[in-house]
């Protein structure tokens, strides 16, 4: 009996908040029509939805205040979203965004692979979408990331300059290929030592992503091509990783990784790391707004196009400088330590 | 001679009253709150059908979980064996289509829930300990299966399941529903139902009343397979792909907790089908509101944290005012 | 009797439980270094007695002396504070820590303040075991010790809190006859260095072995208290019997049991428990099953309807030979079972009075091949049964809970009746509620034999079996040890055979 009224109550709550929308439905619907077939919007309309992957890292925390402050200098409201490292989560952020009418949606998602739908339905609500590193599943109109291959171009010129002699061989410790734009890096480095004339010796893909993995990755490379005199690896903890392996053994060889992590900058202020390749995911934050900014405001028309954003060698003689710039810009320290760890809302 | 309680006090009442609606005043409160904070994003059809659509995913697999914390038991693997079936569905899906993917994906969710039944009853391992173990097997399987490379979902009728509506509501609510119906039919309405309360109750007395309780717990968890399955179908449309990594993760925490919210007691014996469907609408309803108010997401949890608490302590004091004794 | 002799004193003790008088003005009293013994039948207060001693229950009325002083005993820590020691049956240790550490458990010696001084726990133990002169390895672990050792154990942690009185309950139940005579000694032991011992048994050779006192409870009275070397067993089974309120059954019921045999077991025998039992049960008979602790009647029962197994023997069923491997196979071929531990194993708590009853029958009650409930067929049976049994609830939802432990009886028994058994076996069908209740249950029993059902009953009330069963049978350590008709059965005989003393009524 009770339970017949608790179930009766409910579906008669539902059936008249059904009803209410389905009334109000009506003109909603032709509301949403409207708003998707002007061409272009005044800045002042314009709202930016950011959907982060998750406010844990300083690194994502770093995109997202470039996407904020392009936001702010370009005079557009913004909402974030964050998926807590969650891919249903980021879906279902997505939609929300997309119920929240926004005027173009900037994801930095968490399993690229699965937002292909979510896209769908962002498009066919005339929202355009843009991806702010990781990379990009279904119709999206941009993905702003790191210029991987020229990354790893910089690593081999920075080698190339210390060791002018050509015979010199190095090492690469790449990570797992399923990583597409992590592999860019190692084939940029491969290209330019071609291109300079030097080889690379020994090729070896870290199985376990982390600072002992890099260590372990490096002693095998050493025991494959043990007069090699410096080695690139495509990421951060476990180019340190292989640089403390150097350091336990006294070797000359230098290292150098990829992202900008503050074990890095830690490692080569200790002189353990000798360069790394700088990722700006404030700049990639900043440039995904720029390009919403000129799909919406200037109507320009951007299909599945990639576009790179710069990335910096980091060397022991331009560390503090760097350092400085990006606590200007973010207000988090490279080194971390004293890092601001809640959002910066 | 015999003092029988006959009716029952105000404060019986009282108590019978909170049980029945309590939950669904948390719902409405959020839902209100919500919708006097921010009409325009909140407040609209659209959000609001997102909103249940969503529910889906944890409210669905929180149906076979309610019956199994109902016997007493508990399965940690759900997460881990949404990511396997799916990842099995998807790669199906790419060469024989999306209507095979479907039935893989569900054929291989409900063979995973047969296979942690087999485990828990007849080679006597405590669920908590298969499960947590499966927990683990499932996604290294996922992982092996796959190579750690996503498996992309395009086919269209797939896709439609999770995505299309039907009369302007979207296909997972149907999906659900009938999910629900189905559910509560054989919890109140087959014996079924009975043997799973006699067991969650007290199993000793349920194996004299000649209930086979190894067959009726192999069954609990196959049926939690089968709604995984269901939701891995869906899960896997939403997503458009099924990565072995992502897909999953943390949802057998989701949905222990929406049982958790809607009332049902970890010790088994009792519990409700419509307290965890609305628990698990309290639960996104909730995240979805304090998402569009720019809630930090840290704020979020500790929100979250507190509906839990405060659903599960007017479940005790329903207890109380009921004066449940024993 | 010399006050200053007496260590506890108990005066007009009172304890009620709901629709249970359990204690009624008990006079009691334990002098130093006695052996007290303390005899009577299942439910005549002796557990109710040594609960309250031990600080578990609180009388309702009456006083309690230790030493002259007026006492109360809260709570079972208090019982300690005395200097008050129960042993009980299910002992009071942690397997999974050794002897030592279990009998200074709460006062191990420390070094400084937070670490356990291994060296002296193992020798302080290894003392007191020595002084009882008992043989076990201090670092022992619990889990690995025999029944006997954990009971010297315990023991030896009663004495090591320098208890003055050890209660020991039913003590050698579970012993060999070595570790009796071995415990016996330790009793001697306690004795000397001036411990009193209240002695708890159904063996009466026992307490007259080693105690100075026998007091008899009957019926929650106490009945005599008697200088050991004054009496006899003779008087004391008499005692412990009385006269039984022969009118308290509406008469003696008629012979119901036919010549036909429905039901008949052979060479029965279970691993430590029963050996070479068989019987044939009549259509319509009541054949009682008398015995104390350790008979092995529970787990006779419980395997003849499938919840234990056997490990040989034969079993008839209307001829027919069967294998009973689970109660689903015994509910189908017709017995119904209705356990003594109605909470433990009986009641579903969280279920209405309604999905009590039905649950044997559930699946039978169905449409579409099994699916769906026929929920006016289930409530129509409901109803009949409940006016059958006369069961009284306030509605069919309300939990079972809240009903009186006579109608919660019914309910239990009407789901095996529901079923429409031919046999019924019962354990201990009054236990626990009160006479009024008891005396429905003996008027639905013999209803039920009347109409051809057979009734297998295990019973510690005497009154019970002697005026319900048509046959009675004995069994003791797990032998038949006696047989009982009609004609020849009475309470004595059967207290006599229960504690295998059948010889002393000759």
């Amino acid at each position: 009996m009770k339970r017949y009224l608790r179930i009766s109550v409910f579906a008669i709550l539902i059936l008249a908040l059904v009803v209410t929308f389905a009334i109000a439905g009506c003109k909603t619907g032709t509301a949403t029509a409207k708003g998707t077939t002007a061409k272009t919007m005044k800045a002042a309309d314009v709202t930016i939805g950011y959907s982060v992957w998750t406010m844990e890292f300083t690194f994502f925390q770093n995109l997202e205040k470039g996407v904020k402050d392009a936001c702010k200098a370009f005079g557009f409201k913004y909402s974030m979203l964050d998926q807590k490292s969650d891919a249903t989560q980021m879906v279902q952020d997505m939609n929300t965004l997309v119920n929240q009418k926004v005027s173009g949606i900037v994801s930095t998602p968490v399993d690229p692979g699965a937002m292909a739908p979510a896209v769908q339905k962002a498009r066919d609500a005339g929202i355009p979408v843009v991806c702010a590193d990781i990379g990009k599943s279904g119709p999206v109109n941009a993905l702003i990331i790191s210029n991987n291959f020229n990354g790893g171009q910089l690593a081999a010129e920075f080698l190339a300059k210390l060791y002018p002699d050509k015979s010199t061989t190095f090492g690469l410790g790449n990570l797992k290929p399923q990583w597409t734009y992590a592999r860019q890096r190692g084939e940029g480095f491969k290209a330019k030592c071609d291109e300079l004339g030097y080889t690379v010796k020994s090729e070896i893909i870290v199985q376990n992503p982390s600072a002992e993995g890099g260590y372990d990755t490096m002693q095998q490379i050493m025991s494959a091509a043990s007069d090699i005199k410096g080695a690139f690896f495509t990421s951060g903890r476990e180019a340190v990783g292989a640089a403390n392996y150097i350091k336990s053994q006294n070797g000359e060889q230098k290292v150098v990784g990829y992202n900008g992590d503050p074990e890095e900058f830690n490692a080569i202020k200790d002189g353990i790391l000798a360069a790394t390749v700088l990722q700006q995911p404030y700049v990639i934050g900043y440039k995904a707004v720029e390009t919403l900014k000129e799909i919406l405001v200037d109507g320009k028309s951007y299909e599945n196009v990639e576009i790179p954003a710069e990335v910096k060698l980091v060397t022991p003689e331009n560390l503090e400088q760097v350092a400085k710039e990006i606590m200007d810009s973010t207000g988090n320290s490279a080194y971390g330590a004293p890092a601001t760890t809640t959002t910066t809302k | 001679m015999d003092d029988i309680k006959v009716g029952l006090t105000p404060k019986q009442r009282a108590g019978n009253l909170l049980g029945s609606f309590g939950l669904i005043a948390i719902l409405l409160i959020i839902f209100g709150f919500f919708s006097l904070l921010i009409p325009k994003l909140y407040f609209t059809w659209p959000n609001l059908r997102d909103m249940i659509r969503f529910s889906s995913y944890v409210g669905i697999g929180a149906i076979g979980m309610t019956f199994c914390i109902m016997t007493g038991n508990f399965d940690i693997s759900v997460g881990s064996m949404l990511a396997l079936a799916g990842v099995l569905g998807a790669s199906v899906a790419l060469k024989a289509g999306g209507i095979f993917g479907v039935i893989i994906t569900m054929a291989a969710a409900t063979l995973l829930g047969v296979i942690n039944g087999l485990f828990v009853t007849k080679l006597k391992i405590p669920a908590f300990i298969t499960t947590l173990g499966m927990y683990f097997i499932f996604r290294a399987l996922a992982y092996i299966y796959t190579n750690n490379n996503p498996q992309y979902i395009q086919d269209r009728f797939w896709i439609f399941l999770g995505n299309g509506s039907f009369l302007g509501i979207p296909l997972p609510i149907y999906i659900m529903a009938l999910c629900y119906v189905i559910a509560y039919l054989m919890l109140r309405k087959a014996p079924f139902g009975r043997y799973i309360l006699a067991i969650g109750t007290n199993s000793r007395a349920a194996a004299l009343s000649g209930i086979n309780v190894d067959n009726i717990k192999i069954l609990v968890f196959t049926l939690i397979g089968v709604f995984v399955g269901v939701s891995a179908v869906l899960n896997g449309s939403m997503l458009g792909a099924a990565n072995p990594g992502m897909m999953g993760d943390g949802y057998e925490f989701q949905v222990i907790t929406a049982v958790v919210l809607g009332g049902t007691a970890l010790t088994g014996g009792s519990g409700s089908l419509g307290g965890t469907l609305i628990a698990a609408m309290v639960i996104v309803f909730l995240k979805t509101g304090m998402s569009n108010a720019q809630v930090n997401s840290y704020w979020q949890q500790v929100a979250t944290g507190l509906v839990l608490i405060v659903a599960v302590s007017l479940n005790k004091l329903k207890f109380w005012l009921i004066g449940q004794t024993q | 009797m010399n006050e200053n002799n007496v260590f506890i004193e108990l005066r007009n003790i009172r304890k009620i439980f709901p629709g249970v008088v359990a204690l009624e003005d008990v006079d009691f009293d334990v002098r130093y270094g006695e052996v007290h013994a303390l005899v009577g039948e299942n439910g005549a207060g002796k557990s109710t007695l040594i609960k309250i001693l031990g600080g578990a229950y609180q009388p309702d009325g009456g006083e309690i002396l230790i030493e002259g002083k007026p006492v109360t005993i809260a709570a079972t820590s208090m019982a300690q504070h005395f200097k008050i020691a129960v042993i009980y049956q299910e002992f009071n240790l942690v397997p999974d820590l050794s002897v030592a550490e279990n009998i200074f458990i709460g006062r191990e010696p420390k070094i400084g303040k937070s670490f356990i001084n291994w060296k002296k726990i193992n020798t302080d133990a290894a003392q007191i075991l020595k002084k009882l002169d008992i043989d076990i390895n201090p670092r022992k672990f619990i889990s690995d010790l025999s029944v006997a050792e954990k009971q010297m154990v315990e023991i030896a942690k009663s004495l090591s809190m320098d208890a003055r009185m050890m209660i020991m309950d039913e003590p050698t139940a579970t012993l060999t006859e070595k570790e009796v005579v071995k415990l016996f000694a330790i009793i001697e032991e306690l004795r000397k260095k001036g411990v009193s011992i209240i002695y708890i048994s159904h063996r009466l050779d026992e307490a007259f072995k080693l105690s100075d006192r026998i007091t008899v409870l009957r019926d929650g009275k106490k009945i005599e208290t008697k200088k050991t070397n004054q009496t006899s067993q003779d008087e004391i089974v008499s005692l412990m019997v009385g006269k039984v309120v022969k009118d308290y059954f509406a008469g003696k019921k008629e012979w119901t049991g036919k010549e036909e045999v429905i039901m008949e077991v052979k060479n029965y025998n279970i691993a430590d428990s029963i050996y070479d039992i068989s019987f044939k049960l009549h259509k319509g008979e009541i054949l009682g099953f008398a015995g104390v602790l350790g008979s092995g009647i529970h787990h006779l029962l419980r395997s003849l309807y499938g919840a234990a197994q056997k490990t040989s023997g034969e079993v008839y069923f209307e001829g027919r030979k069967v294998e009973i491997r689970k109660p689903s196979e015994a509910i189908n071929m017709g017995i119904g079972y209705v356990t003594e531990d109605r909470k433990g194993e009986g009641l579903l708590y969280d279920m209405s009075v309604l999905q009590n009853l039905s649950i044997i029958i559930i699946k039978t009650l169905t449409f579409f091949k099994g699916l769906f409930i026929k929920q006016k067929k289930e409530l129509t049976v409901f109803n009949s049964m409940a006016k059958e049994l006369d069961i009284k609830y306030a509605n069919i939802n309300q939990r079972i809970i809240y009903l009186s432990g006579g109608n919660q009886q019914k309910v239990v028994m009407g789901r095996t009746l529901v079923s429409d058994c031919k046999v019924l076996i019962l354990l201990e069908p009054t236990r626990g509620i009160d006479v009024g209740a008891k005396a429905e249950i003996h008027k639905i029993m013999i209803g039920l034999a009347s109409k051809g059902i057979s009734i297998i009953m295990a019973s510690s009330e005497l009154p019970e079996l002697v005026n319900l069963t048509d046959r009675c049978f004995v069994l003791y350590k797990g032998r038949m040890a006696a047989e009982f008709n009609r004609e020849n059965m009475d309470e004595e005989k059967l207290v006599a055979a229960e504690i295998g003393k059948l010889s002393y009524l000759k």
